[in-house]
């Protein structure tokens, strides 16, 4: 426990870095308030390691400090990307419990997959209109991308670190 | 703690299997029938429903307060101008395609195109 506090504060911080850094990086698909979604990087980072409640802690903690310091907080664009990280980080969760023998893209890109898929439900209950929908396909596309960056990401770093004092 | 693997054959199995679905439903969606009708939503009410054939520009204002300039060209519609600040809606650029949708959740105006079926089966046989 007294080891675990400052290293999910630190992942949080890297996260709510890269969730505000992630703002000035355009987006292709015009779907209001989604995003990337590279912030998730931390997440998949610590998914080998990393028990339930504290990966949704991480999720929680990241939206809500980016979205502080990125002047989003309670907006639409926070909702989505907040319910977004939510449902990923459990999904991937799940797949790591399940699944043993996939690498570590292939949970990264089921919690991207998973976490446009909640932007894009989301967004069409706040402009209440499924017309939004049309957009899908496209969102998804950009989630395998950024799921496969934040995995190699991920991975890289946690075979570098693994001598560290990183997660284990 | 097991032997990470960061790429193992069954992701890049995930990876195909998704990327083949999505390509063929953009496939799909790129034959959608042309519209010949835009339906203009403001704050969640019918504001204005206008045909496509005809080419026009024109302003949309709420309760007198001006939100955007819509512009209608060759059977497509576009924003042009608007107030909020990110411009996702005139970034969107022009849409022409049954289902298509141009949102600005700031103004909260839904534009979206809706194709009356029996004229685009005409034209695709008389043609």
């Amino acid at each position: 426990m007294n080891k675990k506090v400052p290293l999910y504060g630190l992942l949080v911080a890297v996260g709510s870095a890269i969730y505000v850094l992630e703002n000035f990086v355009p987006f292709p698909v015009p779907v209001p308030g989604a995003r990337w979604g590279f912030s998730n990087m931390v997440i998949v980072y610590a998914l080998p390691t990393t028990p339930l409640s504290w990966l949704l802690a991480l999720a929680i903690g990241k939206a809500v400090i980016g979205g502080l310091l990125s002047g989003r907080f309670l907006s639409p664009t926070f909702m989505m990307g907040a319910a977004g990280s939510i449902t990923a980080s459990f999904s991937m969760f799940l797949t790591f419990k399940i699944f043993k023998r996939v690498g570590l893209v292939f949970h990264s890109v089921i919690g991207a997959l998973i976490n446009n898929l909640i932007q894009v439900i989301i967004g069409a209950q706040i402009i209440s209109s499924w017309a939004i929908l049309s957009y899908l396909p496209y969102m998804e596309m950009l989630a395998i991308f950024s799921g496969v960056v934040n995995a190699v990401m991920a991975g890289i770093l946690l075979k570098r670190v693994k001598k560290g004092v990183g997660l284990r | 703690m097991r032997n990470l693997k960061i790429f193992a054959r069954t992701d890049i199995i995930l990876i195909l299997i998704v990327t083949v679905f999505l390509s063929g439903w953009l496939t799909f969606s790129y034959f959608r029938p042309t519209s010949n009708k835009a339906v203009i939503l403001v704050h969640g009410k019918m504001y204005k429903t206008v045909s496509l054939d005809k080419d026009s520009t024109f302003k949309i204002f709420w309760k007198g307060v001006y939100l955007m300039t819509v512009q209608i060209k060759s059977g497509a519609i576009r924003v042009v101008k608007s107030t909020c600040p990110l411009k996702i809606c005139v970034h969107t650029g022009w849409i022409s395609k049954d289902g298509q949708v141009i949102v600005c959740v700031p103004n909260r105006v839904i534009i979206h195109t809706e194709g009356a079926k029996s004229t685009s089966y005409d034209l695709m046989t008389s043609q």
